[in-house]
């Protein structure tokens, strides 16, 4: 591949949005190419402009943002970036395929996936009737959807999510584009699909010598599949190269610092090295009390059954249940740690309301520092109990209320439990504040006035008010950037350590696991597979499913070669 | 399905059984009828007589269920004041209030939702603000002040639209009907129009502020992805995907109009339900009054059946339970 034309070229592209006043370059000078056959990722944090070159390529940039300088240089087209939106519609689709990261809302829900696939193949090809109905069996069944006669009367919904990203990447391909843009296409799935997903993707670059723009967050991902790296920050390119160059021998610090942030399967590290304009961990300033540990297990969780109802009728026969949990039991000793694994569906989420007293169970126990869950839930005498548990969940936005301030966000609990007067609650509250990181101004400001990171140390901090035992926390970093992922576990450890308290990290990411627990459990279908001490789990897999997941993981092993800078 | 329909009816029947407890007892406490029924120099005995006659000096409860047990037959009682089935002289006014009804809702729908759309693609620009200035004005002007100033311009001053009346009518299964003579037409024009104000501004905001929102979802910016135009996208996407919250309000105002046509019916002086129920109210002709009522509630609760089956026609994923 080196004497050929590419599929685009992308020069000084720049891309402003208006403001109020003045405006906000999202994309500053950007030049990339792409040739045919070749993965190039577009890879950078929250905020990095990297949706945007995918989206101005395809000139879906809308007002008040707009793209202010540069070209767009596609094979056979010349300068997108001077068509008006009428060629861009005949652009769009033939020449470039999109692939968007959330499949359910990208497919429109109340219309079959074949006259979806239909009409994209109506658009790009002209196809229509009996001819568009072939082509578009022939591509379900490239992207590996078997039955593809069957599910083209099928709804978008009545499919899992890999399944539905096979159909996005089908409604991509149907006018068999030389230029396909991926953006984050498979953050939204579970890692063995995510592995099936990059797979396809890799064929069909070959198979249709067409160009991929692939932009994820995910280091791993990158050096799975993508031949070429473009590493970008604020808006600018940083580093650019073959992807094994950039990731062995990165040149910018910027780059390094983003290979370090990366949690390694294959290793524990005690910290993660933090990137320098991250938002540094304050120390210790407030060495609290610990508990006093009642003998025995924090959490115990004997033959523990869940289960909902899925379809409902007349005759109890034809209702049919899932088993979210099914004879679950679990022991965590005091002041440990211990990492809940598995894929969605696996039923670890439910297991952690129940543990926390929010899911309701059929049948088995669960005692929580040695009171009995359903007890603490109904006896009011056991309130103070109750709250030993506390809970962090995965989306930072959504569990803030947007319009109530952080300090009466954090206060509110300790008043609502009668744990502490209003001027108690307060040194509390501001203590705890900064102690996550934070500064006392930051109690009078509205969530949406920080960033995603800085939310979730908020949650840390209304769940560190309350004095808790127990931590459980439930996909606390999937929602954020690497480096903002690793100042959260580097805080987590922190906080652990010095309260000695006992953690409960639920996540898909075996990476993140292995660094922050102790023991590791791995569920599927709401049964434990393995459960193992962290080390021999992750040395020495005994199920075939823990092993499986281990396989799928993409392993960023770029990192091992960094670690000392 | 099935499960969903016989819950809904059985639910609907349990409802109609409370309404009806509600309507009998509360219609019992306004005034006596008797006093209206036999001449003004009755003697107590002829009072007492005429009581017997018509069932009235009977406990509460017993003459519930012998309204229960005729209504179950389909019998409402008669009409104090027209000697006839009280039913009977309702549905002789309904088509005329359904016609009228229906007529409003129409003209909402094709005025006030391609106004929207157009509105909605466009935010901020003259449809846009024409849209929100003119539904402010729709939603909150009187429905009798507008009707009074329509037959002020169109009838009075310009003359070219009747004042009142139904106008000529045709019979089509035995039920008449205006829309289908140029003077039904005439005469229809102006109480549906003012009639179907409210809901078309209604419809007109809820379109609008639907069409950008859905604009903005992935599944528009997916279809833009994959060369659809912008009209493309709002017709065969976006109408579809708003049409959920659209059915559920027109649903609403539908049973509303009907229901409530009573001032508009006044104004134009059109000889429909509303305005038979004002009369019996003023008569205390109390089985027209709880035979209105109990056909209200059985329309309301057909049109909700409706708008539910409706709403698992346009989208899948509702599982009717």
């Amino acid at each position: 591949m080196t004497a050929q034309e590419p599929i685009v070229s992308i020069e000084n592209l720049t891309v402003e949005y208006a403001l109020t006043s003045g405006s906000f370059t999202a994309v500053d000078n950007v030049t990339l190419d792409v040739k045919p056959g070749e993965i190039l990722g577009l890879v950078g944090e929250s905020g990095a402009g990297k949706s945007t070159v995918g989206s101005a390529v395809a000139r879906l940039i809308d007002f008040p943002g707009a793209i202010t300088g540069g070209r767009i240089l596609l094979r056979n087209s010349g300068d997108l970036a001077s068509l008006n939106e009428t060629q861009m519609c005949g652009i769009r689709g033939s020449d470039i395929g999109m692939i968007f990261q959330d499949s359910l809302s990208a497919l429109f829900p109340v219309k079959t996936i074949g006259a979806q696939l239909m009409r994209a193949i109506k658009l790009s090809t002209g196809l229509t009737g009996s001819a568009a109905r072939a082509r578009a069996l022939k591509l379900l069944e490239e992207v590996g959807i078997p039955q593809p006669k069957a599910r083209l009367r099928q709804y978008p919904h009545q499919f899992s999510g890999g399944m539905r990203q096979r159909i996005v990447i089908a409604i991509a391909l149907a006018g068999d584009p030389q230029l396909l843009i991926a953006d984050e296409p498979t953050t939204a799935l579970d890692v063995s699909i995510q592995s099936e997903i990059l797979g396809l993707l890799k064929r069909l670059a070959v198979d249709h010598g067409a160009g991929v723009i692939l932009i994820t967050h995910d280091m791993a991902v990158i050096e799975e599949i993508t031949d070429r790296v473009a590493v970008m920050r604020h808006g600018k390119l940083i580093e650019h190269g073959a992807t094994r160059d950039v990731l062995a021998r990165p040149i910018q610090d910027y780059t390094k610092a983003l290979i370090r942030a990366v949690p390694r399967i294959d290793t524990r590290m005690e910290r993660f090295v933090v990137m320098d304009d991250a938002p540094a961990v304050s120390p210790v300033t407030r060495p609290q009390t610990s508990h006093i540990q009642a003998d025995g297990p924090a959490i115990d969780a004997t033959d523990v059954t869940i289960s909902f109802m899925v379809k409902n009728a007349i005759l109890p026969r034809n209702r049919s249940y899932i088993r979210a949990a099914d004879n679950v039991s679990l022991k965590v000793p005091a002041g440990s740690s211990v990492g809940i694994v598995g894929e969605s569906g696996s039923g670890k989420s439910t297991l952690a309301r129940a543990v926390c007293g929010l899911q309701s169970i059929d049948s088995g126990k669960i005692t929580l520092m040695g009171h009995d869950v359903g007890a603490l839930a109904s006896d009011p005498a056991l309130k103070r109990e109750r709250v030993k548990a506390q809970m962090i969940f995965q989306d930072p936005f959504a569990s803030l209320d947007p319009r109530q301030r952080i300090g009466s966000a954090l206060i509110e609990p300790l008043i609502v439990n009668k744990m502490a007067e209003r001027d108690e609650a307060q040194d509390i509250t501001l203590a705890t504040l900064k102690r996550v990181g934070l500064s006392e101004d930051d109690a009078n400001k509205l969530p949406h006035q920080f960033s995603g990171g800085q939310r979730q140390r908020i949650c840390i901090a209304r769940a560190l008010v309350m004095d808790p035992a127990v931590l459980i926390c439930d996909e606390p970093t999937s929602a954020l950037d690497v480096s903002v992922q690793a100042t959260i576990l580097n805080l987590l450890k922190d906080l652990r350590d010095e309260r000695n308290l006992t953690l409960m990290f639920i996540s898909h990411d075996l990476a993140v696991i292995r660094q922050v627990s102790d023991r590791v459990v791995v569920m599927q279908h709401g049964k434990v597979c393995e459960e193992a001490e962290t080390d021999s789990l992750f040395d020495d897999p005994q199920h075939e499913y823990t092993r499986h997941l281990m396989k799928m993981m993409p392993k960023f092993t770029s990192g091992a070669r960094l670690q000392t800078p | 399905m099935a499960l969903f329909l016989f819950r809904r009816l059985l639910q609907g029947v349990l409802m109609i059984l409370v309404a009806s407890v509600l309507i009998f007892v509360g219609v019992y406490a306004i005034g006596d009828p008797m006093a209206l029924l036999v001449p003004p120099d009755a003697t107590t005995e002829t009072m007492e007589a005429a009581r017997q006659s018509l069932g009235l000096d009977r406990p509460l409860y017993v003459q519930y269920f012998s309204f229960l047990t005729n209504a179950l037959q389909g019998d409402l009682g008669i009409s104090f004041v027209f000697r006839e089935s009280a039913l009977t002289v309702i549905m002789e006014r309904l088509p005329a209030t359904l016609e009228l009804a229906s007529t409003s809702m129409f003209l909402a729908i094709v005025i006030g939702i391609p106004f929207g759309v157009i509105a909605g693609m466009k935010p901020g620009g003259l449809a846009d603000r024409a849209l929100l200035i003119g539904s402010v004005l729709g939603l909150s002007l009187p429905t009798f002040w507008i009707g009074i100033l329509l037959i002020l311009f169109f009838a009075v001053n310009l003359g070219i639209l009747p004042a009142s009346g139904r106008g000529d009518t045709v019979e089509v299964f035995g039920v008449a009907l205006s829309f289908l003579t140029l003077d039904g037409l005439r005469h229809l024009i102006l109480p549906a129009f003012s009639l179907s104000l409210l809901p078309m501004a209604i419809l007109g905001r809820l379109t609008r502020s639907g069409v950008i929102e859905a604009m903005s979802l992935d599944f528009a910016r997916f279809a833009r992805a994959q060369g659809n135009t912008r009209a493309q996208i709002v017709t065969r996407y976006v109408l579809r995907y708003i049409s959920m919250p659209l059915v559920t309000v027109v649903g609403i105002y539908f049973g509303t109009l009907i229901a409530f046509a009573v001032v508009t019916e006044s104004v134009f002086s059109w000889p429909g339900m509303g305005k038979l129920i004002i009369e019996s109210i003023n008569q205390l002709d109390r089985p027209m009054v709880v035979a209105y009522m109990m056909l209200s509630i059985v329309l309301f609760m057909f049109i909700n059946l409706m708008v539910d089956i409706l709403y698992s026609l346009l989208d899948p994923r509702v599982r009717l339970k």
